[in-house]
């Protein structure tokens, strides 16, 4: 059995390092979210989102430093850890020969949920994403929007304290990525902790408690939208996120070259 | 038109060539000594097919054959070989490059990227079907064409017989692939192009293994005596076939007139040749543009999926062992007793499961797993023909123990499947199962089962079968159930291990999941450990029996080396190999390589 103790952050990242060879992939990051935020992760691409979340999530060990989940460090409780924890890859490759419901059950025994809750969760869950009528549909007959929200519900058919999404509104129409925002803000209220990546920065701006800007595996920036702003050091309270990305990542000579083009 | 298809062309020649220069040294290596074996085999058709037909020109083999009442009719059918190769050419077109026109239209995902260009759609479409001719071609060069050549040179045709054979069984392909292509959207209008695509498979497979293994199920009747009556009726059948009124036969006859100097002849049925096939290669390929960008294809009929018959959730939970838990309903639905299924904890009851669904729906998988139950088909007819010839009472034993050693190898070939591919089969959701809080023990436990139970299961099957067959006393069936089951489980622990060694997640097509390093090195101690198994299950009690010592010594002492062998054999390697899984499917390795590479 595991505890969660509520007076510590929910996530606990010291000082992680992961190097290929010569390149650093995510260099001396360090981060801590308490229970019930939403904390967006954002950078360019290659900039070491994903291999920061296949970290926390268990998927990559660090070259070094330590991540811990409600007390729990990943790489020596694993096990503890992992109860804890929601994940929804970039890709949601899942099991293509399973239907929905069989998939959302082999996921909630593999997190030791109790066999009515289970159930229950399940159906829940499909109806609340509009899969209902797909209940008994093979995966593999799923759009990528379908397959999205599948694998959405089976990162939280056990009520995952930490949910990590990496990039979870690619591919959803206008009505299922409200949904989905909706659904991760009221899971906020509930005291779950939210760790997203997204490339679409309103949504960023409008959900995130706080934001963490990264480039080139350097936690570059990391604070709410005031503070961002205000590390601008130039006055200017009305910048939108767009362009403290772009000044602190590096992006604002493609606006140049835009222009230059055009 | 033409400069578009030759840059698709390049462009298709680029990614061939690509996919050899990145290569390792050892395989550009191997792959160089195959294209030079490819040529010698080709020459050495040419020889051995100028080779048989001088033979069969032999007067006195001539006469032999006229003794035998098939004289006549075999010089003729060896005279009209170019008509069987030729229509042997036009199928393969036909059916090869079904499947090769399948990925290209279909599941390739290029077309997309390929129509949007500002490219003729026609280019597009011819060079996908000159993509999949090609490969054809140079079976065609490497086969057929090289016995026509031996035969003519066998018959002394004329020169122009030579050029024309190549021209001839090129034009026949490209026809079968304009009939294939047609073919391709009308099975794709009623079956999903993936299905089809693994159902094209699981055939292919299983012909390949049918036509490896006819040898054996052909000895097995080879007492069965085939009358002269009979031969020459085949003979005659064919010579219906390779009349004028047949267009399947025009190439042929062509060929052969011309090779014979029938000139007259020869042209007229080249002619219709080529007119024929060159007028049917453009309405085919015509049709087939037209259905495929009208979308014709796309819109399948009939195909809408059936929904699975599964009880509502609720009525599930209110159930004893409702969901989602080992005694879940899917479990009941298995038919496995729920005193059994509460043995193994939750999770490693998920992945079994999971583990048999998957086996069992794609079916890809069942073309791997259907070969030992053909083999083992084969081999019962071998043993029901056997078992009428009488043994001497001293060989009773070898006899009765035959059916041990076919029924273990029959279980290696199963548990090399499901061990060597159990962690791989996981592919690319391996994440869901590392971000899951799943014990390595309970995952081992869970693969072990998949991995024992079906040859288990099938080895025991097997020997029961054969034991009725064969007379087997029950002391010596149950023997052989002990000893069997004692292998398989070392076995099942020895190839698991190696699964988790050689474990691979990026494969795409089920075949790949066992190869590389582990799976050869894997295979070759599975053939060992089946052949120490055998030695001690088999030969010991033979040995003791020999020696005139009690049987009970030999039987016992064999049991107890083959636990012995299991263990070690197979459960000190799975120990030690389980110790990995929490590192697997961690890039580490190769992208460390890749980028220590690059920076030196």
């Amino acid at each position: 059995m595991y505890t969660l103790t509520m007076s510590l952050p929910l996530l606990e990242i010291a000082s992680i390092n992961k190097t290929y060879g010569a390149n650093h992939a995510v260099k001396d990051l360090n981060l801590t979210v308490p229970r019930g935020e939403i904390f967006g992760l954002l950078g360019p691409n290659g900039a070491g989102k994903t291999t920061t979340f296949k970290i926390i999530v268990g998927l990559l060990q660090p070259t070094s430093g330590q991540v811990k989940i409600g007390g729990y460090d990943v790489q020596t409780q694993p096990l503890e850890a992992k109860k804890l924890l929601g994940f929804v890859p970039d890709t949601p490759l899942l099991y293509e020969k399973l239907t929905a419901m069989e998939f959302l059950q082999f996921v909630a025994d593999l997190y030791g949920v109790d066999r009515d809750r289970a159930t229950r969760r399940a159906t829940e869950l499909l109806r609340l994403f509009g899969l209902e009528s797909n209940t008994d549909d093979l995966i593999d007959s799923f759009s990528h929007g379908m397959k999205q929200k599948t694998a959405l519900a089976g990162a939280l058919i056990h009520d995952p304290a930490l949910l990590i999404l990496d990039e979870p509104t690619v591919g959803l129409d206008p009505k299922s990525a409200r949904l989905i925002k909706d659904i991760l803000r009221q899971l906020t209220d509930r005291g779950v902790t939210i760790i997203l990546s997204t490339h679409i920065l309103e949504i960023a701006e409008r959900m995130c408690d706080r934001i963490g800007i990264i480039a080139q595996g350097e936690l570059i920036a990391i604070g709410t939208m005031d503070e961002l702003r205000a590390g601008g050091g130039d006055g200017l309270d009305s910048r939108s996120l767009e362009d403290i990305f772009l000044q602190l990542t590096g992006g604002a000579e493609y606006a140049e070259i835009a222009e230059v083009l055009g | 038109m033409f400069p578009s298809i030759l840059k698709l062309l390049r462009l298709r020649l680029r990614l061939w060539w690509n996919s050899i220069k990145h290569r390792p040294l050892g395989q550009k290596i191997g792959l160089a000594i195959a294209g030079l074996g490819m040529l010698v085999f080709a020459a050495f058709l040419v020889i051995i097919s100028w080779g048989i037909l001088q033979f069969f020109s032999n007067p006195r083999i001539q006469r032999e054959l006229q003794q035998a009442g098939v004289g006549d009719q075999l010089g003729a059918l060896l005279t009209q070989l170019p008509i069987l190769f030729s229509f042997g050419a036009f199928v393969v077109g036909l059916f090869a490059n079904f499947g090769v026109l399948l990925q290209g239209l279909y599941l390739s995902g290029d077309m997309e990227f390929l129509l949007t260009a500002p490219l003729p759609a026609r280019s597009v479409f011819l060079s996908k079907l000159i993509q999949a001719i090609l490969p054809n071609l140079l079976l065609i060069g490497l086969v057929s064409a090289p016995a026509l050549i031996g035969l003519g040179l066998a018959q002394d045709y004329t020169l122009i017989y030579y050029p024309l054979v190549v021209i001839i069984l090129s034009l026949l392909v490209i026809l079968g692939a304009g009939l294939s292509s047609v073919l391709v959207m009308l099975v794709v209008r009623i079956v999903n192009p993936r299905r089809a695509a693994e159902v094209l498979g699981l055939v292919g497979g299983l012909t390949a293994f049918i036509c490896s293994q006819s040898g054996q199920l052909a000895g097995s009747f080879r007492n069965v005596d085939l009358p002269a009556e009979q031969l020459a009726g085949a003979v005659n059948a064919y010579g219906t076939f390779a009349t004028p009124w047949n267009p399947l036969a025009w190439p042929g006859l062509g060929l052969i007139a011309i090779g014979q100097g029938n000139w007259l002849t020869g042209l007229g049925f080249t002619g219709l040749t080529l007119a024929v096939t060159l007028g049917l290669f453009a309405i085919t390929l015509t049709f087939a543009e037209r259905m495929y960008f009208s979308g014709w294809s796309r819109v399948q009929i009939g195909t809408k999926a059936k929904k699975r018959k599964t009880r509502p959730a609720r009525e599930s939970a209110r159930e004893p062992g409702g969901v989602a838990s080992p005694t879940t309903g899917a479990a009941t639905r298995a038919g496995v007793g729920a005193g059994l299924v509460r043995i193994f904890p939750a999770p490693a009851w998920a992945v079994i499961v999971k583990d048999a669904r998957l086996y069992r729906r794609d079916i890809r998988n069942l073309s791997n797993l259907i070969f030992p139950i053909i083999l083992a088909v084969i081999w019962t007819i071998s043993i029901f023909r056997e078992g009428s010839n009488e043994l001497p009472p001293t060989m009773n034993i070898v006899f009765a123990s035959s059916s041990l050693g076919i029924g273990l190898f029959m279980a290696m070939m199963f548990v090399m499947r499901f061990g060597f591919g159990g962690f791989s089969l996981e592919g690319k959701q391996w994440w869901i199962l590392k971000t899951s809080p799943i014990r390595p023990f309970h995952l081992v436990l869970a693969k072990y089962t998949v991995t024992i139970i079906p040859p288990a299961l099938f080895g025991v099957g097997y020997l029961i079968v054969a034991a009725i067959l064969r007379g087997v006393t029950i002391g010596l069936l149950l023997y052989q159930i002990v000893a069997e089951s004692i292998a398989v489980a070392g076995l099942a622990a020895l190839t698991l291990s190696f699964g988790i060694w050689g474990a691979r997640f990026d494969w795409t097509n089920p075949n790949e999941i066992s190869s590389g390093v582990a799976g050869c090195l894997g295979s070759i101690l599975a053939f060992s450990f089946i052949g120490i198994s055998g030695g001690i299950f088999i030969g010991l009690p033979l040995l003791i029996q020999l020696v005139k010592w009690p049987v009970g010594i030999g039987y016992g002492g064999a049991l107890f080396l083959g636990i012995l062998v299991s263990a070690v054999g197979g459960g000190v390697p799975l120990f030690f190999a389980a110790r990995r899984i929490p590192q697997l499917g961690e890039e580490e390795s190769t992208q460390s390589k890749k980028v220590s590479k690059k920076t030196k």
